[in-house]
């Protein structure tokens, strides 16, 4: 299928030019931000410093590379705990595999999913797992959570619902493919937004707070009674938004093609 | 509309329970949250509003505290005998239930294979047969089966979920 280029497209390419060009600006006017001050970057001279220090071999990681020496050496623990709830995560996964691991894949085609006990509970579960993850992002910036960790616990509800029941249930119950592409634009919008309102006030992107050097008064972290942390709430509602799409959309994605259906739903 | 503040009231609930705490703010983003989760999920989780009666919530309690207590305990004693002293004939026997809704025969289902000894493997929806792994076949006779394992499970349903 051959086209032209379209008029839509010139006005996309046009747009994206653009934004680029005020972001370039913005970020020659210092948007940035300044440099980080000494007590911040004296981690990272510690990492530089010792990392493949072969003159003095006290906290060296015997490896010139420095971000692995991170991940696996000095921050090995959070690499271990990663890997442990990916592997569980997985686990849970695999027990919905109709017919185990080893199962040959039924070619019935028919919409039938796994049993009835299966499907009912997956679907309370999957209800109670939207609440669960709506919590993880609302609460982000008061306790361990936020907008990635949140959304991607979202994808859990629609997932269970397609092992337990079938993705033709889910796009039943609402859940197109051009709706979520459309959440996830909105919350990227969101998201694009909240970062570069402060450079209205000649502040920088992603600012929060007020800082020395900006004119930006930082987003408000009390809303009369409520406590909401500056642009943290924001950013974590808009990027739930973003990743729980994403996520959303890819499922959705694989299995139409799955089943040879691309552009039906 | 029951269905609606029910659910509500659920969510609610939930959202505080993971929050641990009842500030000003956890308790606006508990109501935030529980309208949107209950607003999407409502029709998907209740069909027929009706059933929604403080008489069934109080059955299901009272089978919560039951099952807890007592069928499970019993269940634990009786498999920790077992393997202790050896003794167990194992088998797959069927099990007959006459429950129509899914949430009943899912109750059911996850009851028995909660208990320590039993373990559902399959369920025959046309024949309305669950198979239970037992780790003590006592009888073959589908009623005599059911009469040990399911049938206080089943009566307790009857009252929350028919």
């Amino acid at each position: 299928m051959r086209r032209g280029i379209s008029r839509s497209s010139l006005v996309i390419v046009s747009l994206a030019l653009a934004l680029s060009l005020i972001l370039v600006y913005f970020a020659a006017m210092g948007g940035l931000g300044g440099h980080p001050s000494a007590s911040i970057v004296g981690i990272g001279q510690f990492i530089v410093n010792n990392t493949y220090n072969v003159f003095n071999r006290t906290y060296w990681a015997g490896s010139p590379e420095a971000v692995t020496s991170i991940i696996w050496d000095y921050r090995g623990f959070d690499t271990i705990f990663e890997t442990t709830v990916l592997f569980a995560a997985v686990m849970a996964a695999l027990l919905l595999v109709p017919g185990g691991i080893r199962g040959r894949i039924q070619g019935s085609g028919k919409d039938e999913g796994l049993t009835l006990i299966v499907k009912t509970a997956s679907k309370i579960i999957s209800c109670i797992v939207v609440v669960l993850a709506l919590n993880l992002a609302l609460r982000g910036y008061i306790s361990p959570g936020g907008g990635f960790a949140g959304g991607s616990s979202y994808a859990i509800a629609p997932l269970l619902l397609i092992a337990g029941l079938s993705v033709f249930y889910l796009v039943r119950l609402g859940y197109r493919l051009s709706r979520a592409i459309g959440l996830r634009t909105l919350g990227l919008v969101g998201l694009v937004v909240v970062s570069s309102l402060p450079l209205l006030y000649m502040g920088y992107i992603i600012q929060n707070q007020a800082k020395p050097g900006s004119m930006f008064p930082g987003y408000p972290v009390f809303l009369g009674p409520l406590y909401l942390g500056g642009s943290l709430i924001y950013m974590n509602v808009f990027e739930f938004l973003v990743v729980s799409m994403e996520f959303i959309i890819i499922f959705i994605a694989m299995f139409l093609l799955d089943r040879g259906c691309g552009g039906s739903a | 509309m029951r269905r609606y503040i029910v659910l509500f009231i659920f969510y609610f609930i939930i959202y505080l329970l993971l929050s641990g705490g009842t500030y000003f703010t956890d308790v606006f983003f508990a109501a935030v949250v529980a309208a949107i989760a209950s607003a999407l999920t409502a029709k998907l989780l209740v069909r027929n509003e009706e059933k929604l009666e403080l008489r069934r919530l109080y059955y299901l309690l009272k089978y919560f505290f039951r099952y807890m207590l007592v069928d499970e305990i019993r269940a634990h004693i009786d498999v920790a005998r077992r393997v202790l002293t050896g003794e167990i004939r194992p088998g797959i026997v069927a099990v007959p239930y006459y429950v129509g809704s899914d949430y009943a025969k899912t109750l059911i289902a996850n009851s028995i294979t909660n208990t320590p000894g039993t373990v559902v493997v399959g369920i025959d929806d046309r024949e309305k047969l669950m198979y239970v792994h037992w780790i003590d076949v006592k009888a073959l006779d589908p009623s005599t089966c059911r009469m040990y394992i399911s049938r206080v499970f089943e009566e307790y349903a009857m009252k929350i979920f028919e």
